[in-house]
Order: structure tokens, then C-alpha cells, then sequence
């Protein structure tokens, strides 16, 4: 595990706990966060909301790291996400969904609307926006692509290419 | 003109002025409507038939993308293959499908540069195969119509509206 670019903290509830330098705030002067408690793993967003990660732990977390784009996670907890764990755990993020332009974890209208701005350039978008866009993998966004979305959402098609 | 003659123009200039200013503040002459989506009735045109689909009040910068899932569209006494939905001030039909037996249609309607507050957003032509043609979104099947709006957020609450364009194109 590449332990580069992280801290160990004290936080007052739970004790020693190892973070990445400025990624979740725990332990940090007037940082809080509701979602970490007693058996819960919580990534904070880009934004600065913070969301459960998976169903939680079933006692305490005190470490938290991340590596090669996984969470690993250790402390009092033998289940994690309804699975068996020996005080040790690992969350691989899943894969960017092709289609989900605005990234909310579905593909739906605004995805639709999105891409099409895209290909008529009235939005930029970013790269990662551009690279769901693009369902058809050509790699180029065009008329495909927002079609294929359309068609996508109303069950025209049952899947993207 | 006597005392009492103008201690009642002056009574009624102040009721004028409190009520234009309480007009004012309080929104008396523009009542905040639902957000409402509207199909007309097929309307006889060129020998076939028009739908138009409208909107009024919408939030959020406008309506700007919608969707009909399958059987949100239904109709009778329509020929489904000449069905043909066509999106109007800015707005382009993506995709589209429209099936004769059972009536059922779906579509995808986004408009890229701007919302819509109010009017109309798709026309419907289509030619009959019978007597009085129907073709409307059903209360029931409303939940099968989700709304986006300029800003590219679901717009969650909205009545439907029938029976007859609120708007001209």
C-alpha cells in the first residue's frame, strides 16, 4: 500500500485515524462529519458533501486509505457490506457508467441533453464528461451518441454500445 | 369643489395607491401557476391530423429536455407508422417510436440552448385510421414523462394538462 501523501490524526471520538492529507477532514479542526460514524466509511464529494460509502462496516473504522483508486479500510469491523471481513477491507469504486454525462450514476434526460450540447458545442465538457458521451466508442462525440442516449432512456435500446 | 367632495377623491386616490402598492408586493395580478404540461386534442389538418404539446409556468429556466417512456403515449384510431413528432422553438426530437396496435408511442425531445417558460415544444402529425382519433398522455401514465430544465434539473413537480394548445406555434 503506497502510504505517500497521508497523515495520521487524532480524532477525539475514535482515536488514531490515518487520512489522506486534506481529503476527508476527519480529525481537523472543526471538520465534522455525520455520515462517519461508529461502522460507516463516507468519501467526502468533490463538492464537499459527504455520502456513505456501500452499506458500512458492522463496529469501528480507524484507518483509512487509498490506493491505486481503492479505499482500504481497517479497524473493530468482521463485515463489511454485508460481507465477512477480518478487520479489513477494501472498496474498488465501480466503473464510470457509459452514458452518465453528468456523472449522478444513471443515464437519463439531463445525460441526454447534456451530450447533445456537446455535440453542437454549446457546452465544452469536460474530458471525463466527453469520454461518457462518446457510448459508441469511436472517439469522437457526435449525433450517435446523443441518439443513442435518447433512445437509451426511453427503452428504445436495452443497453449502450 | 366642497370639503367632502375632496376627503372622498382623497380617500379613494390613498385606497388606489394601497391597493396598487399591495398589488405589488404581494403578487396580486400574477398568480404563481403549477408547473403544467399540456396536450391538446387532434386537431384536423391537411388531411391528417395535429397534436400540439405545450408547456406553461415551467422552473428553473424553462423546460429544456423531455421524455415520454414507452405507452406513455397512447392512442386510438391512429395510424402509428405516420405518426411523426416534431420539436418546435428549439426543441429536436431525438429519438422517437410510435406503434399502430396497441396505440403506444415514446420520445425524447431536448432543446440545447435554452428553456422554455411557456409554449409550445413538439408537434404531433398524424394521419387517422378511423372516426375520431385519439392521441394523449393518460393521468395514469404520467409517470411515465420526466421533465429537465435549462439548468439540467429534474423538474419533479408538474400537473398535465388536456384537451386543448394553450398555445399558438
Amino acid at each position: 500500500m503506497d502510504v505517500s501523501g497521508y497523515q495520521v490524526l487524532l480524532d477525539p471520538e475514535r482515536g488514531p485515524v490515518f487520512v489522506p492529507l486534506a481529503a476527508t477532514g476527519i480529525g481537523q479542526q472543526g471538520a465534522t462529519n455525520p455520515h462517519l460514524k461508529r461502522g460507516t466509511v463516507a468519501p467526502m464529494q468533490a463538492g464537499g458533501a459527504w455520502s456513505p460509502l456501500g452499506t458500512g462496516m458492522n463496529d469501528a473504522v480507524y484507518v483509512l486509505a487509498v490506493s491505486n483508486g481503492a479505499v482500504y479500510a481497517g479497524g473493530y469491523f468482521t463485515t463489511a457490506g454485508g460481507v465477512a471481513a477480518n478487520r479489513i477491507a477494501k472498496w474498488t469504486p465501480p466503473a464510470p457508467l457509459k452514458g452518465d454525462v453528468d456523472g449522478d450514476g444513471d443515464v437519463d434526460l439531463i445525460d441526454a441533453r447534456l451530450c447533445y450540447q456537446i455535440v453542437l458545442g454549446v457546452i465544452t465538457g469536460s474530458p471525463a464528461q466527453r469520454e461518457q458521451c462518446d457510448v459508441d466508442n469511436d472517439g469522437d462525440v457526435d449525433m450517435d451518441d446523443a441518439t443513442a442516449i435518447a433512445e437509451f432512456i426511453i427503452d428504445m435500446r436495452t443497453t449502450l454500445p | 369643489m366642497g370639503v367632502r367632495t375632496r376627503w372622498v377623491a382623497a380617500s379613494l386616490l390613498l385606497l388606489g395607491v394601497g391597493i396598487g402598492l399591495t398589488a405589488c408586493m404581494g403578487g396580486w395580478f400574477n398568480p404563481q401557476l403549477a408547473a403544467t404540461l399540456i396536450i391538446g386534442a387532434p386537431v384536423a389538418r391537411g388531411g391528417g391530423y395535429e397534436v400540439l404539446i405545450s408547456v406553461a409556468s415551467m422552473p428553473d429556466g424553462g423546460l429544456a429536455s423531455i421524455a415520454v417512456d414507452d405507452l406513455g403515449f397512447t392512442h386510438t384510431n391512429v395510424d402509428g407508422n405516420s405518426v411523426v413528432a416534431t420539436g418546435l422553438n428549439g426543441f429536436v426530437v431525438l429519438a422517437q417510436d410510435f406503434v399502430t396496435t396497441p396505440g403506444r408511442g415514446r420520445l425524447t425531445a431536448v432543446n440545447a440552448a435554452t428553456g422554455i417558460e411557456g409554449g409550445t415544444i413538439i408537434e404531433v402529425t398524424f394521419t387517422a385510421t378511423g372516426a375520431n382519433p385519439t392521441f394523449t398522455i393518460e393521468q395514469a401514465d404520467k409517470g411515465k414523462v420526466s421533465l429537465g430544465s435549462h439548468h439540467n434539473t429534474t423538474i419533479g413537480t408538474w400537473t398535465l394538462g388536456t384537451g386543448k394548445a394553450y398555445y399558438a406555434k
